[in-house]
């Protein structure tokens, strides 16, 4: 880490994680520490880390490693997480790769329980949405429409107050 | 699309709660989304979205009784066929919007000149909403009731026990009415804001001395309640000692809005009292409540035994001046 004023004491204590395809990755203990889920697979040698792959493990540690020194979010504060829309740019240059990997990115954090990144993933695909209509939300997503037209018809109706606003 | 459990999308539309127009074009995407927008959509659309649509699609929910309110005023009410979701159960938020949407409603669609009962139509509209909302929100957070609605739609108030904050505006109850709704208030257990109050003072809500008792009672136990306004509620000297009884156990309360009651010396000197026991309260106000000189003694004596207490207000409206007293009731 270039951030000369990191005060942990174990700064320079690597542990090491495996993919479910046996990459191994040498982290910062920190990263670790931040994130307690990531702590059980501590000692790659046996362990790994099922469902997460190596080309995504990398992307979450990338993520996980520059936000070292973020300030820790209460975990119970869901409203002070929510208002905060704006993504940094960092962050958005990071998660500007192909949709399969944003989704997969998701998972992981999802899976690995790396909240902030969960939330930043979420908020980039809800941001995708927004001034789309129904059928480009389909193709963009690539979604089949499994509504009868009849169906359809009566949804649109009784929720088109949401339209306008 | 590589799947997304469904704690992800609910996190994903989640960040679209108020975006109204792109929830609507995510629902139709297909019946998967539509199952998790849904409960998101109809949160608190009445906290956001005043659109005479949104009444079209809430009055859809009317059961027969419900629907039984408007005959009398040949209200047409929207031919559709069953609504495809309980859409209300999820409705957590009902107030603000619902009443300039009835009136929009009643307006854009159906009504479009004054008549001479414009009035007791809206009243049947708002009822027979009323009263299919405490009937279907399970999730019921916040509500507002304003204008004269009738007895019989509240009935089924007391099983809203989600309530965490009601406010209460221009009604006609009667006294049964008054008695029913002060007892149904008195058995929530997660509200922690009441409000009644006609701040036209028009004298209409009027819960009395016997509602204040009712309230009172409750108030002696309770826990959750912080914030509590009585104005313009003919509460007297009576009702002002069960209050008062209540504050001297009360330890949650933090702020009580008394004003424009025939609170009196007596009253005030009841309500010192309980200030020199009470730890809880930072804000207390009595403007315009018949209270005087030796009242406004007592009170201010109490304000500086108190250390909790922040604001104590009495100047206004009260036969009191700040000479008589000659120091500020604020810290």
């Amino acid at each position: 880490m270039d951030n000369g004023t990191s005060n942990s004491a174990s700064e320079n204590e690597t542990i090491t994680l495996k993919s479910c395809d046996g990459i191994e990755f040498h982290i910062d203990a920190r990263i670790a520490n931040r994130y307690t889920l990531l702590n059980n697979w501590n000692g790659g040698e046996s362990a790994c880390i099922p469902n997460v792959n190596g080309k995504v493990l990398e992307k979450v540690l990338e993520w996980c490693e520059h936000h070292i020194n973020d300030p820790q979010l209460n975990c119970g504060d869901d409203d002070s997480r929510r208002r905060n829309t704006i993504i940094e740019e960092w962050d958005e240059n990071f998660l500007s790769c192909d949709q399969d990997m944003l989704f997969e990115i998701i998972l992981a954090a999802n899976y690995l329980e790396i909240k902030p990144l969960l939330d930043l993933g979420c908020k980039t695909v809800a941001n995708m949405m927004k001034s789309k209509s129904p059928e480009e939300i389909r193709s963009a997503f690539n979604i089949d429409n499994d509504y009868t037209p009849e169906e359809e018809e009566q949804f649109r109706k009784e929720n088109e107050w949401a339209e306008d606003y | 699309m590589l799947a997304l459990p469904n704690e992800c999308l609910i996190e994903i539309f989640n960040n679209l709660r108020t975006n109204y127009k792109c929830l609507f074009s995510c629902l139709l995407v297909n019946r998967h989304w539509c199952r998790i927008i849904i409960p998101i959509l109809w949160r608190e659309p009445l906290n956001h979205v005043n659109n005479r649509k949104l009444i079209s699609s809430c009055l859809l929910s009317l059961n027969a009784e419900e629907q039984a309110l408007l005959i009398p005023f040949k209200i047409i009410l929207p031919n559709n066929s069953n609504p495809l979701f309980e859409y209300t159960s999820y409705t957590e938020f009902v107030g603000r919007f619902l009443y300039n949407g009835i009136t929009s409603w009643l307006n854009e669609g159906y009504y479009k000149t004054k008549i001479h009962d414009y009035d007791e139509r809206v009243s049947a509209v708002r009822s027979s909403l009323i009263a299919m909302f405490l009937r279907t929100s399970k999730l019921l957070k916040y509500l507002k009731l304003r204008g004269t609605i009738y007895y019989s739609a509240i009935k089924n108030l007391r099983e809203c026990n989600t309530i965490i904050s009601l406010k209460i505006c221009f009604n006609h109850f009667n006294s049964e009415g008054i008695k029913a709704l002060t007892e149904a208030i008195s058995k929530f257990t997660y509200l922690t804001s009441l409000e009644i109050y006609d701040r036209l003072g028009l004298g209409i809500n009027n819960i009395g001395t016997e509602g204040a008792k009712t309230l009172a009672n409750a108030l002696y136990k309770n826990t959750t309640l912080t914030s509590l306004c009585l104005s313009d509620n003919s509460i007297d000297a009576e009702g002002v000692k069960a209050l008062a009884e209540a504050l001297s156990r009360n330890t949650t309360l933090t702020s009580l809005f008394l004003d424009s009651n025939n609170i009196g010396d007596e009253g005030g000197k009841l309500l010192a009292k309980a200030l020199h026991v009470n730890t809880a309260l930072n804000c207390l106000v009595l403007h315009d409540a018949n209270i005087g000189i030796e009242g406004g003694k007592k009170l201010a004596e109490a304000f500086h035994k108190n250390n909790t207490l922040d604001s104590l207000h009495i100047f206004i409206g009260n036969n009191i001046s700040y000479e008589d007293i000659g120091h500020p009731l604020h810290r």
